[in-house]
């Protein structure tokens, strides 16, 4: 029988400010997957960003990235990297107001017998679109998840969201 | 709400799926001795759209990459096809595949990769129900072995018009490692 409501909203969060790591802490591991929805705008044009789980930040992280520029298909990947490829984000030289939409799916991210694997996928619309597999190597359970901004931070009205999913 | 770093506001409405228009319907995880297949069979038809949540590693199949087959209400009648856009870390390709007994769930990992590494995706069953017409089914998956990795956009015909009622999910070879699991929701239509 179906459990209902089996895919429930845990928080989300809006920037008032600049900020530089958007934090989701604490995470419940009530659930089987999380999703995470993301529409971030970097508040200078650095474009280095990257997300990582319970505060590791060792070289822990690998990824695998298919991307298309609106001329070229490629693939392109990050090994024993100290976070994992969150795409190509929207950036303070793109258009006022325009944000990268971002889903970032992390699955069975609380067993403990595993390595957590995420699918991304990110659309920054006036230059790349990319979908990312991403490797953490760790059996550790998830219950922190920081998305980083390597330049000066998130922009002002950067929002995220965070899901939980419930199997049988 | 104590989960937030930054500043929490209101909880918000999944903007994707309606309230309570997700449902689980049922969760398969592969236990010690693995397994050669996977059934979903009796599938509730009070959903419009089926999802495929999964996490897969090869037991048997000896690679660090591996994909998966799937068939629908028993019928494995070389009429399924399926077409990829893939990266492998180095370079973008895409393949197309017709005449198939079963269409693929891409990708997972093999036995030679990483140890306790799964490769993951979503998979949607659009229309299941509907008996005027063959199915279509799309994915997003992959896996990443640090150094090593494919990931997959892909889309499959079902050949089937009947409504889908059994799925079978079958490894490339020999058996699903422990721990694989997939896990199948329901969403609801108005």
């Amino acid at each position: 029988m179906p459990a209902g409501n089996t895919y429930e909203a845990i928080a989300t969060t809006t920037l008032a400010s600049v900020t530089q790591n958007l934090s989701f802490t604490s995470i419940p591991a009530t659930y089987t997957d999380l999703v995470l929805v993301l529409s971030l705008r970097a508040s200078t044009t650095a474009s280095d960003a990257y997300f990582r789980y319970n505060n590791d930040s060792g070289s822990n992280y690998s990824d695998t990235v298919l991307r298309g520029n609106g001329t070229t298909a490629s693939s392109v990947r990050d090994s024993n990297a100290v976070g994992m490829d969150i795409g190509t984000i929207a950036l303070s030289s793109d258009n006022a107001g325009f944000q990268s939409p971002t889903i970032i799916q992390i699955m069975n991210y609380a067993n403990t017998t595993t390595y957590k694997t995420a699918l991304i996928r990110t659309s920054n619309a006036t230059a790349t679109t990319s979908a990312i597999v991403g490797l953490w190597r760790s059996t550790a359970a998830i219950n922190e998840i920081d998305i980083v901004h390597r330049g000066t931070g998130w922009d002002i009205g950067s929002t995220a969201s965070l899901y939980g999913i419930k199997a049988a | 709400m104590p989960i937030l770093g930054v500043i929490a506001s209101s909880i918000l409405k999944n903007p994707f799926v309606p309230n309570s228009a997700y449902d689980s319907i049922a969760t398969v995880t592969v236990g010690s001795g693995g397994t050669a297949s996977v059934t979903f069979s009796s599938i509730s038809q009070s959903y419009t759209h089926l999802e495929l949540r999964w996490i897969y590693r090869m037991r048997d199949y000896s690679a660090v990459g591996s994909q998966a087959y799937i068939y629908f209400n028993g019928v494995r009648n070389g009429l399924y096809s399926l077409h990829t856009l893939s990266g492998n870390g180095s370079a973008a390709s895409a393949s197309g595949n017709s005449g198939l007994s079963e269409t693929y769930i891409q990708f997972g990992t093999g036995p030679t990769a990483t140890a306790n590494a799964f490769g993951a995706g979503v998979t949607s069953f659009l229309d299941y129900t509907n008996t005027n017409k063959n199915k279509t089914m799309r994915g997003l998956g992959g896996y990443d072995n640090n150094g090593s990795g494919s990931m997959a956009i892909n889309s499959g015909l079902i050949p089937i018009t009947a409504a889908l009622t059994t799925f079978v999910i079958t490894p490339q070879d020999g058996n699903f490692a422990e721990y694989s699991q997939f896990a199948l929701y329901g969403i609801k239509g108005n």
